[in-house]
This record gives structure tokens, sequence and C-alpha cells, in this order.
């Protein structure tokens, strides 16, 4: 047992916490949720220039092969400094998928592109407004000439219209596809989703979409075992940002009452804001333990699962919970739009909905216990 | 960072599984069950089992004859004997005999550890008092010189293990003048001395304590663990070391399983307790809460075992292992339905009634051994650095 960073880890934390001060302030995150992802993009360049886009590579392919713990460590950051970039969806989720699933070629095509932050994927997975587990994908592939037809929808795809590739989670007879189309293809039909926690969220309909074999990932392979393992691996990731957002939120709040002044005397040495702060801690300090073992256990079989969905569910609650703690702590000062805290909040809300949110994961905890 | 354990460790693990495995007998099971958290003659034997194998003095330095292991291995040991609800000696062990070892006299060790170690003796803690409960430092209980003695005058309340132990670990003022904090010194004493009086006092949640009446008890002055007037000082000390263990997590896993065990086997419309989703989310939250508190158990005996002293760990442990034993036992009464009013000895009673049990000494575990509310003021004052109050 280490329950500590390693020196080179620590050193990882250092220099990524200080770049993202830098060049990831709130405004910025606020810029973005504002307008359009597009404003993220000199942070996105600088990701790549620091290599962060090539993190979970192969060598082989153009990445650094890094293990799950430095990546861990760039995500938790990113998590504190509430990432308005796609870096989940695009490096940690499809980056991974077509690392796992594409053929040498196709890795070849897009994975080093991908690390130099010139090439940007959306996951298009979700179809169901309700159920994040659909019990049978209704966007389906038909043969037609030498390639495919697509038809059917899906949903919450992040940043579509500024995506160069949606990877598309889609059926062909009996298996499970994975395709790449340009957003743009004929065919292809975006409709933008309103959401109080991701600013670009799309629904994304594909009216008989023509796809050739190329845009097809690997060959006749059935691609359910690569989506199982990634929705693993990028849930406990996911786990690791709430971890990092939930932290900060909470420094935010004690750096806030040891400062503001109410009946001649600091906020933070009333007793019922210390415990409020106390539980908070107890929250951040578990979830962060929960997402690290769940990120250093990946491979380890089926308590692996397990410890997944801990951390997922953990994590992305205790973020919430934080938040609306932080909010009771800043009182009027929190609420209003110029100040900052609500952009975590919503970071929050965007972390614990993602790729289908906690709901499945606590069914499959259910199932496993 | 890493949370597997070594497979030295687990090795350590599954060698105390199998000693307990071969010497926890069906009888001592039996008086387990029935004794009330009262130790009874086959566990005050079997106290001296794990003694005689060198466990007691698991976490003790080699010198004091103790095998010097990580608090990482430490929290296995407990953890095992815990699942089996073995008593241990619990602070006399963890507590009371490492502070002897910081600021007792040659004499005092000598006349004590050997006998802890080997089972023999136990210690009870005697500091509050009605008027002195979480305002420990307002106690009034007095300790006077005369001579080469001490007369000790007062009385102690909620003096768990006052009817089991052998000695009580007692807090009492020696100068009146100095501020109330620092007039107090510790005293270690038998409770046989002409002048103590042990009363009992039954409590809902079927554990018996007790208070201590101390009418001029007379103590030779060597009876003085530390120096005079620096009593707060040496409960600050047993304190440090009896932090870690106020919160643990393996009875709550205990009472988890056997409660899943019980949805599984009891049907309600026609299905098992464990397909019914309300049931299953229940459980589910129980189970990532519990997954909580073993981290953050670990992360305290992994700080400990680097040099570092775990304070808003430990505080929060012990809030959430007590929260969460209200919870799981209420939860539980909730999943199980009618049953789950039922006792030990009940007809139909699931878990041996022990969720019941759990659940009726709860609000003990809430306030004793340091309130919640107070740990909180720790995790917040020590841990966030906010201003007191």
């Amino acid at each position: 047992m280490d329950l500590e960073l390693t020196q080179e880890q620590s050193q990882v934390q250092d220099a990524a916490r200080r770049f993202l001060s830098r060049e990831c302030p709130p405004a910025l995150v606020r810029r973005v949720r504002e307008g359009e992802p597009g404003e993220a993009a000199a942070l996105w360049a600088g990701m790549a220039a620091q290599g962060w886009l090539a993190l979970p590579f192969e060598e082989a392919s153009g990445g650094l092969t890094v293990d799950a713990a430095t990546l861990a460590v760039v995500v938790e950051e990113l998590g504190r400094a509430c990432d308005p970039t796609r870096f989940i969806d695009c490096v940690v989720s499809c980056g991974a998928l077509i690392q796992d699933a594409g053929s040498e070629a196709q890795k070849r095509c897009w994975i080093p592109a991908l690390a130099r932050g010139e090439l940007q994927v959306s996951l298009a997975l979700l179809e169901s407004p309700a159920d994040p587990d659909p019990p049978r994908l209704e966007t389906h592939l038909e043969p037609q000439g030498a390639g495919f037809r697509l038809n059917g929808r899906k949903l919450f795809v992040e940043c579509a219209a500024d995506a160069d590739l949606l990877l598309v989670v889609a059926r062909e007879r009996g298996g499970v596809r994975l395709l790449a189309l340009s957003p743009a293809a004929p065919g292809v039909e975006l409709v933008r989703l309103r959401s109080l926690a991701h600013p670009h969220l799309y629904e994304v309909r594909f009216h008989g979409v023509a796809v050739e074999h190329e845009q097809v990932l690997g060959n006749d392979l059935d691609a359910a075992p690569h989506l199982r393992t990634m929705l693993q691996r990028s849930a406990a990731f996911l786990s690791m940002a709430a971890a990092g957002g939930t932290q900060r939120v909470l420094e935010m709040a004690i750096a806030h009452v040891r400062e503001r002044h109410q009946f001649g005397r600091l906020v933070g040495s009333f007793q019922a804001v210390q415990h409020m702060l106390a539980d908070a801690w107890a929250d951040a300090e578990t979830a962060r333990l929960a997402a690290w073992e769940a990120v250093t256990e990946l491979h380890s079989g089926e308590s692996a699962e397990c410890k997944v969905a801990v951390a997922r569910c953990a994590s992305s609650e205790s973020f919430v919970r934080t938040c609306l703690t932080a909010h009771q702590v800043f009182g009027g000062m929190g609420f209003m739009w110029e100040t900052d805290l609500h952009l975590w909040t919503r970071k929050a809300k965007e972390i614990e909905f993602a790729q289908g949110g906690a709901a499945p994961w606590r069914r499959r905890l259910a199932k496993l216990l | 960072m890493d949370f597997r354990f070594t497979p030295e460790q687990e090795r350590f693990r599954e060698e105390i599984r199998r000693f307990l495995d071969e010497h926890v007998s069906a009888a001592l099971r039996q008086e387990i069950a029935t004794s009330a958290h009262t130790p009874g003659p086959l566990a005050k034997a079997f106290l001296r089992v794990l003694g005689a194998q060198g466990w007691l003095g698991i976490g003790w330095p080699k010198e004091y004859g103790g095998q010097g292991k990580s608090m990482i291995e430490q929290m296995i040991f407990y953890d095992e004997l815990d699942l089996r609800d073995i008593h241990y000696g619990g602070l006399t062990i963890t507590s009371l005999a490492m502070t002897l070892m910081k600021v007792a006299s040659e004499a005092q060790k000598q006349a004590y550890l050997p006998r802890i170690l080997r089972g023999e003796l136990e210690i009870c803690l005697g500091y509050t008092e009605p008027g002195a409960g979480s305002d420990l430092a307002s106690l009034i209980t007095r300790a006077e010189r005369e001579g080469g003695e001490y007369v000790i005058t007062g009385q102690k309340v909620f003096t768990t293990g006052a009817h089991y132990c052998s000695h009580i670990w007692l807090l009492a003022r020696t100068d009146p003048d100095l501020p109330r904090h620092k007039g107090l010194s510790v005293f270690i004493l038998p409770l046989e001395s002409p002048g103590v009086t042990v009363r009992p006092l039954y409590t809902m949640g079927a554990i018996r304590t007790n208070e201590v009446f101390l009418d001029h008890v007379r103590v030779p002055a060597s009876a003085m663990v530390g120096a005079p007037n620096s009593g707060f000082y040496t409960v600050a000390v047993a304190l440090d070391f009896e932090r870690i263990f106020m919160g643990k997590y393996a009875r709550l896993r205990r009472n988890f399983d056997e409660l899943l065990a019980c949805c599984r086997d009891l049907r309600r419309d026609g299905r098992a307790l464990l397909e019914d989703p309300v049931v299953q989310e229940r459980l589910v939250n129980l189970h990532i809460a519990i997954e909580r508190l073993r981290l953050l158990c670990f992360r305290s005996a992994w700080m400990v075992d680097q040099g570092k002293v775990p304070t808003a760990e430990a505080s929060a442990q012990k809030v959430l292992a007590s929260e969460l034993e209200q919870r799981l036992t209420e939860e539980g009464m909730k999943i199980l339905g009618s049953c789950g009013q039922l006792e030990y000895g009940s007809p139909h009673a699931p878990m041996e009634g022990r969720l019941v049990g759990a659940w009726l000494l709860a609000p003990m575990m809430r306030f004793g051994g340091g309130t919640n509310e107070i740990q909180r003021d720790i995790i917040a004052q020590r841990g966030l650095g906010l201003p007191r109050a």
C-alpha cells in the first residue's frame, strides 16, 4: 500500500496545476460555456504541446504510453480547473476506442492527429432520453453497394457541431459496430440540446448516411467488449475529474469563510459552518480515495468493476453535494452569475450525467452484490 | 498510489484467519452472542491465548516484547478479530499501554506492560464525570497529596469496563489553583483498592457500563502516570494512540454482508428481497459508504506508518463509522420489514438479532469517544485551519 503520489507524479501534478492556472482561468471556462467550444482552441493546443493528448496512447501510434496513474494526475487537475475542453470524451474515451478497436491504418491515420490536437472526436453512444442502458441499439448499419447506410439517432453527443469526427456506436446484423463519420456528411442532422450541465450537447440524426468500409473500426469485429472496457475506464477517469473538482470547490469555500466577517467575527468560526465543511472534507477525501483506487485497479477483473462503480457513484455525488454546500457557505456571493462557483456546480452535473451517468453503475453494483 | 496489500500482508491475514478458525470454539461464539459486550470467562481465557501467541503486542515496539508490526498490519489483525467480535483488550492494548511506554516510570512499565501483553491485565478509562462530559477539563474528582500518598475522592460515570477490568486509568484534579486543564494528573490504580465502589449502569443498548465512586482512596504517589499536573497531556497522548481505532469498518462490513445474505433468503411478493430495486438501491448506497470508510481507515493507517498524524482523517473515521452504523442498522431494519424488530433469541430474528443490537448501540457510538460534534470541530479547526469559535 502506498497512498500518495510518487515523486514523479507530484512533479506532473505541480506542472499541470501551474499550466492550468495560467491557461485555464475561470474566465476562459466561462467564455467557452457562454460561447462555442472553439474558445478553448488555444488551451487545447497548449494541452497538445504539453503532450497530454498523447498520454493514453501506445508509442507505436504516436503516443507516450504513460501509466493510468499519470493520466489520472492530469485528469484530476483538469477537474480542479473546471476544464472546458473535451479531454475525457475525445482523448480518454474515443481515443481509447480507436486504439483498441481500430485497424493499423485507422490508428496511423487518427491517433497522431488526435495527439497533436488536430483531430477532435466526439462519442455518439446514447440513444434514449431516459435510459442510459438501451436494451438494443436502434441506430443501425445496412449494407448498400460496397458500403453501408446508417439510420437512427444519438443523444447527448458532446460538441458534435465542432467535431471533426463522430464515433458512432451502431448495430449491424447481430453485432455492435463503431464507425467514424464527419458531422458534416450528407444525411447527418444536428439538433442543439440545452443543458444546465454541458454547454454544447447535441442530438445527432442519421438519415441514410453513406458509410464506407474504411470508416468502420476494425474488421468484422464485435465492438461490444471494447465499449465495455472503454466505459469502465472512462468512468474511473470521470471519477478522478470529479474528485479534483470537489477538492477545488471545498478549498474555495474554506478560503471564503476565512475572509468573510459577519456579527464581528469570521464566518468560518461558527460551528454550524465548520460542521458543514468538516462533512464536505470527509466527502471529498473519501471520494478521492475511491477514484484513485478505481484508476489504479482498472485491470484487476471483477473487483475492478466493483471499485469503478463505487468511485463513479461516490465521486459524482460528492462533487454535486460539495458544490451545494459551497453555495450555502457563499450565500449570495456564490449565486451571482458573475461569480465563479456555478461554473463548477454545472461541471459537477456535467460529470454526473456523462456517458449515461452513475445510474448504470448503481445497477451493476446491485448485480455484483 | 497503490491500494493493494503486499503478498506478505495477505499471508498474514490468512495466518490470523486460520488461527481464529481453529481456536475460536462454538462455545466462545455462543458466549460472545449472549454476553452483552462484557467479555465472559471464555473471552477472558481467549485473551490469554492471544497473549500467549504474542499477538496482543502486535503493534508494540520490540523492546517491550511486541512485534512492531506496521499500522496496516495491525488494521488487518483487528479487522479479523472485529469480524468475529473477539475481545482483544481494546484500548488497554492499543492506547494505554502505548502511552505507558511513552510517559510512565520504569517501575510502572515493569509492573504493567508484561501482564498486559499476556492478557492478564485490563484497564478501563476513568475520565467522564456527572458534570464533565465533552468538557472534560471541568472535572472535580480530587487527588490530594498526603505524605507519600494521594487520597482520591470523587465520582466517575460511564466507566465502561470497570466491572471486568482490574485497573482504572483515572484523571483527577491535583491542583485546584492552576488553570483548569493544567491542574490534572493521571493515576493508575487497582479497582479493588479500598474506597472504590463500582455500580452498574444498564443502558438501552444492552451494554453495561458503570459509575465508579472513590471515597478517600489511598494510592502511593508512584501510582501517578507522568509528571504531576500533566494529566491533560497524558490524556492527549493516549487519545492520539486511540484515535485511529475509534472508527473501524470491519463490523459494518460484517453486518452488511449478513444483511445481504438475509436479503437473498427472505422473500416478499414472490421474490427475494435482493431482487427488489428499492432494496437494491438502499444496499448499493450502504456498500458505497462502507467502501469510503474502508479507504479512509487505510489512509489513516498508512499515514501513521509514514510517521504522519492522521488527525482530521481519524476524526472523520469516527464520524463516518458511527453515523454509518446508525444508518446501516436503520436501513437494514426497514429493508427486512416486520422481522427487522426481532431480538436475539426470538423466533424469526434475522442475523441472530445483531442488527437490532447494533441499532440500539449506535447512539452511543455517535456520542461516545468524543462526540461527533467535537470530532467535526477537530476536522474543521485542526484539519481545515478554521478559527476556534
